[in-house]
């Protein structure tokens, strides 16, 4: 007779509430994925006038050449760095009430990595020559230790995710309190690699895990230092200072934390996970958020009051731009009340910190960041060292066309897709990291 | 509108400027403006054009490039592409006293290199370093530097330091990142955001990095110091090009410049007329050198005043 | 604007058949006329010579023609070149012009004709072809040479010419002195003749050579009236010695990385590959393990 993992009480407990997320597809739930479907397959349109134009259907051009495209991917893949941390850090060191978020940080971190180098290709001017990046590699660029490191850093995020899940398919393979139709049975099952519970078994995916969450850190941080570093191995002013790298981190990891309160909200609301995802866990997650964004702001304002106080002129002229209400002010301005201000006042009064608030700023704090990677692109390449004096319009000033609105908008769909589509068949809160409960 | 502008011969008695030839103003000036709207119309083309007569007796207007076959390059290896010519040190020296924004070089360079006229790998900007200095025009090549950012940063080895000097791009390797676009301080680097225009006659032209010929889309290209015609002993066209012999090419290592006329050491040129490098406090190390805009033949306002209102404006901001 | 309604017409339709068939006829004509002479552009031959050496002598043709507004060198015509003298005519060669529209053939002074002064009548010819009319042009320079010595007394080098005809010492005559360069040669010097023919400049300090240190220098008449061009060269190991082009050095800017950031980048990343292979092969175990039991 085959053995089947046994479960204790509160894993019985996840099981059953798995119903709502597991149960048949509604009328809404198809509109919204058509909907995303067809945003996705609009973006699959631009980039196919992309590739069949050339870059010139973008709003980039010759001063300006990197826009929506670059702010999206260091945007994304920051996040995933971020969740990706947090999801290793609070599986390292078994923090007790991380347990329910773990599983949606590794899908936030897997989900954005993915999204995310997507769309530096998007940048590539030759899709026909990517495989340069490795057969022509030069050691000396960053583009190449980004590549290195991405790759690599999605293999890992991936081996993580799946070792964090392989015992849950089991579960889910063994269960006979869920009504499953054959193939998802069997699907489970190959998922599962014949995990079975026992005790070298156990050990074996356990440690795998370990391994994986402790070479995680070290690994994110060299991703993102490498990822900075893009920007800050140039000379332009904006992107070379020493802050850039440090100030990338935090506001990413904040980013991807604000981003799984986010998901943590929704499916707590559509799935009634109120007793696994509790008050509590948000004004955790909030604390974290805090120190972050607290961080973040201190480290924004040291940038900027250091390039406004002293005289470089270059640098002067970027930082102007950022504070002229005529051209970045605004942008930059409301990207730091909401992005900062804001979450840290609302967090720091404990009867703001519902979870309700917190998922309004984090909604915020979201869209802000993502307008302050934008402010790190686009200022700086606007303001080079020598005047522009062009006639062309396009040329003074970045401007997005269609076409990079539908990718950037198909990214955010695929972000979407992805968490919608997810649950009917992952559990989102784990069941067996529970498994010394109750015994 | 015609070619009736004759060039006049002036002499100027000062030091270094002597029999230089200076372009009948005018029209001329702008006939080949850079990037504006206007320029597919208009003077350019005449400009570019000649009437010529086939053998057939058809009176037909033909691109001059082309009924002059443009260059005929000497063919080299990829590997000596790639290395450069052996034993040189290219290196440029532009005389600021000496421009007055005829733009000769810009539409030999386009000519040259088979750009469309939006696509300029040289470009003359105005510059006023400060609110009470002077205006003056600055011609801006690429500066081949010998710590070049953008050769640091290409994934690829797509662009490329070469022994003599010359940083050059091979246009079917790049992959169009763009990152040397970003890295270079001086925004010398253009991109082919769209098809290249004007394809060149490849019975006449070789594809190779010291050509950039034919142009890709999706690529990176630059001002090159036209390395073809070097390897040939013949200067860029940029230097025979301009009126005013403003640019002055030669090779480091035998310490000689000319502009085509003038021949000078080019290490007593560069110490008797303090010769500076744009931007040496980013240590990029430039390859070409500046002398300051002293003693200049023709105020940089005069060349602003004739030009048509639109074209002035794009001025206004540095004045 | 007026319109007249009453105009009567006095021809009849026959009347217009006739017009049209004259009209007809005469653009013929014209037509035909078009074809059978083209218009030519009239194309322009300069020539000039330089006698070089003892015994050389370079005849460079230079066509042109007035294209646009502006003297245009013409590239590939065929231009032959001819030693006259008073009663014969001997031709030398043919070269084609290059891109600059310069064509140029060397012969030994021994292959012309010569009148009893010593100077010799030269030609060259273009036949004309479809696009460009024929042109020529006739020039007439006495045999001269003229001797570069290098010598170095103390730390001084002088370099002295020597301009003759026939035997005899050309005075008062302008020379200039160069250094051969890859673009244009680098003046360094001009003296005039004294009585013996002589004329000596002081070779400046400090010029690179070429690798094994020697420097490629020639003196020059230009385009004296009489003479025309008249230059000889010498090599002296007078230069300072180039540097061979160093060997490619592992650098940012470089093929080729710093050794450190080689061994780093890859020692990073079989680290964490190899952890990764190390995972990936304990979980494929796990299966194993489970079909084992």
């Amino acid at each position: 007779m085959m053995k089947t993992v046994e479960l204790n009480k509160k894993q019985t407990a996840i099981v059953q509430a798995l119903e709502p997320q597991f149960k048949k597809a509604g009328i809404v739930y198809r509109l919204w994925v058509g909907l995303l479907l067809a945003l996705i397959l609009f973006g699959a349109y631009g980039l196919y006038k992309q590739i069949a134009i050339g870059h010139v259907v973008t709003g980039m051009r010759d001063n300006v050449v990197w826009g929506y495209y670059i702010a999206n991917f260091i945007y994304f893949i920051g996040v995933s760095y971020g969740a990706a941390m947090l999801a290793a850090i609070l599986y390292y060191f078994k923090v007790p009430w991380g347990r329910p978020i773990i599983r949606i940080s590794a899908l936030v971190a897997f989900i954005t990595g993915i999204i995310g180098p997507v769309f530096i290709l998007l940048c590539i001017g030759r899709f026909d020559r990517l495989h340069y990046l490795f057969i022509h590699a030069r050691v000396q660029s960053p583009i190449t230790w980004d590549v290195m490191v991405i790759s690599t850093y999605l293999v890992g995020i991936t081996v993580f995710a799946y070792l964090l899940l392989v015992k849950d398919f089991a579960i889910l393979r063994d269960s006979p309190l869920l009504e499953l139709p054959s193939w998802r049975r069997k699907l489970y099952s190959a998922l599962a690699l014949r995990y079975k519970g026992t005790e070298e078994q156990e050990n074996q995916i356990d440690h795998s895990t370990k391994s994986m969450a402790f070479i995680m850190v070290p690994k994110v941080i060299l991703a993102f230092a490498v990822l900075s570093w893009i920007f800050g191995m140039s000379l332009r002013p904006g992107w070379h200072s020493t802050i850039f790298g440090p100030a990338y981190v935090i506001s990413s990891v904040a980013t991807g934390i604000a981003l799984i309160i986010g998901v943590m909200w929704v499916y707590r609301k559509l799935f009634g996970l109120d007793e696994y995802l509790t008050d509590q866990h948000f004004r955790k997650m909030a604390l974290i958020l805090l120190v972050l964004v607290a961080a973040f702001g201190y480290f924004t304002f040291s940038e900027y009051i250091t390039s406004w106080y002293s005289s470089g002129k270059w640098e002067a002229a970027v930082t102007a731009k950022l504070l002229d209400f005529d051209e970045f002010g605004w942008a930059f301005h409301l990207a730091n009340l909401f992005g900062i201000i804001i979450p840290i006042i609302v967090i720091a009064f404990p009867r703001l910190r519902t979870p309700n608030n917190l998922a309004l700023i984090s909604l915020l704090l979201v869209v802000a960041v993502w307008v302050r990677r934008y402010l790190t692109v686009v200022p700086p390449l606007e303001t080079p060292l020598l005047p522009v004096q062009d006639a062309r319009p396009e040329f003074l000033h970045y401007s997005a066309t269609w076409v990079e609105w539908a990718l950037v908008l198909a990214g955010a769909a695929t972000f979407f897709i992805f968490f919608t589509l997810i649950p009917k068949l992952i559990n989102v809160i784990p069941i067996s990291v529970y498994e010394k409960e109750n015994k | 509108m015609s070619e009736s502008s004759e060039n006049s011969r002036r002499d100027f008695l000062k030091k270094g400027a002597l029999g230089v030839t200076l372009a009948a103003w005018g029209q001329l000036v702008f006939s080949c403006s850079s990037s504006g709207e206007g320029h597919e119309h208009g003077m350019a083309e005449q400009t570019d054009t000649v009437k010529v007569l086939t053998p057939d007796g058809q009176l037909v207007e033909v691109n001059r490039a082309h009924l002059m076959h443009a260059h005929h390059t000497q063919e080299v290896s990829y590997e000596e592409a790639r290395t450069g010519v052996p034993g040189k040190k290219f290196v440029m020296v532009i005389d600021l006293a000496r421009c007055t924004n005829a733009r000769r070089c810009v539409s030999a360079c386009q000519k040259m290199h088979h750009l469309p006229p939006d696509r300029e790998w040289l470009t003359v900007k105005l510059m006023k370093d400060s609110k009470t200095s002077e205006p003056y025009w600055f011609p801006k090549t690429c500066f081949h530097c010998d710590n070049p950012p953008c050769v640091k940063v290409c994934p690829v080895d797509a662009t490329f330091k070469r022994q003599d000097g010359l940083v050059l791009v091979d246009n079917t390797r790049c992959i169009g990142c763009k990152f040397c676009m970003t890295a270079c301080p001086y925004s010398t680097r253009v991109f082919n955001w769209g098809e290249p225009g004007e394809p060149a006659d490849m019975k006449t032209h070789y594809s190779s990095p010291e050509t950039s010929i034919p142009g890709q889309v999706g690529t990176v290209e630059k001002c090159d110091f036209c390395p073809d015609m070097a390897r040939m002993g013949k200067l860029p066209d940029c230097v025979t090009a301009c009126p005013n012999g403003a640019f002055f090419f030669g090779d480091q290592n035998e310490d000689i410049v000319t502009n085509g006329s003038e021949t000078f050491r080019f290490s007593e040129l560069i110490a008797e007329r303090a010769a500076y490098r744009y931007g040496e406090e980013l240590g990029t190390e430039p390859r070409v050198y500046y002398l300051p805009p002293v003693d200049r033949i023709r105020p940089a306002e005069e060349a602003l005043e004739e030009m048509p209102e639109e074209r002035r404006k794009l001025y206004e901001d540095q004045l | 604007m007026k319109r007249s309604n009453s105009i009567n017409w006095p021809f009849s339709f026959g009347h217009w058949m006739l017009v049209l068939l004259l009209l007809g006829l005469s653009v013929n004509v014209w037509g035909q006329e078009e074809e059978e002479e083209p218009e030519q552009i009239s194309s322009r031959m300069s020539l000039s010579a330089v006698q070089r050496g003892e015994d050389m002598a370079e005849l460079k043709a230079l066509a042109r023609a007035k294209i646009d507004g502006r003297f245009t060198g013409l590239p590939g015509l065929e231009v032959a070149f001819f030693s006259l003298s008073d009663t014969l005519e001997k031709e030398l060669g043919k070269a084609t012009t290059d891109e600059d529209g310069i064509a140029s053939l060397s012969i030994s002074k021994s292959e012309l004709y010569a009148d009893t002064a010593g100077a010799f009548m030269l030609a060259a010819r273009f036949d004309g072809n479809d696009e460009y009319s024929d042109s020529d042009d006739e020039i007439t320079i006495t045999a001269a040479t003229i001797g570069l010595e290098a010598q170095e007394e103390d730390s001084t080098r002088t370099l002295v010419a020597t301009l003759e005809s026939r035997g005899l010492p050309i005075a008062e005559a302008d020379v200039y002195f160069y250094v051969k360069g890859t673009f244009r040669p680098l003046k360094i010097g001009e003296a005039t003749t004294d009585e013996d023919g002589m004329a000596s400049v002081e070779f400046p300090a400090g010029l690179p050579g070429n690798p094994d240190g020697s420097i490629d220098m020639f003196v020059r008449l230009e385009e004296d009236d009489t003479y025309g061009t008249v230059e000889s060269g010498v090599s002296e190991p007078w230069g300072i010695p180039a540097k061979e082009s160093a060997s490619v050095t592992r650098g940012l800017s470089s093929p080729n990385p710093p050794l450190w950031l080689l061994l780093t980048f890859v020692a990073l990343l079989l680290i964490i590959w190899g952890h990764y292979l190390e995972v990936i092969y304990k979980l494929f175990r796990l299966r194993k393990k489970a079909a084992e039991n």
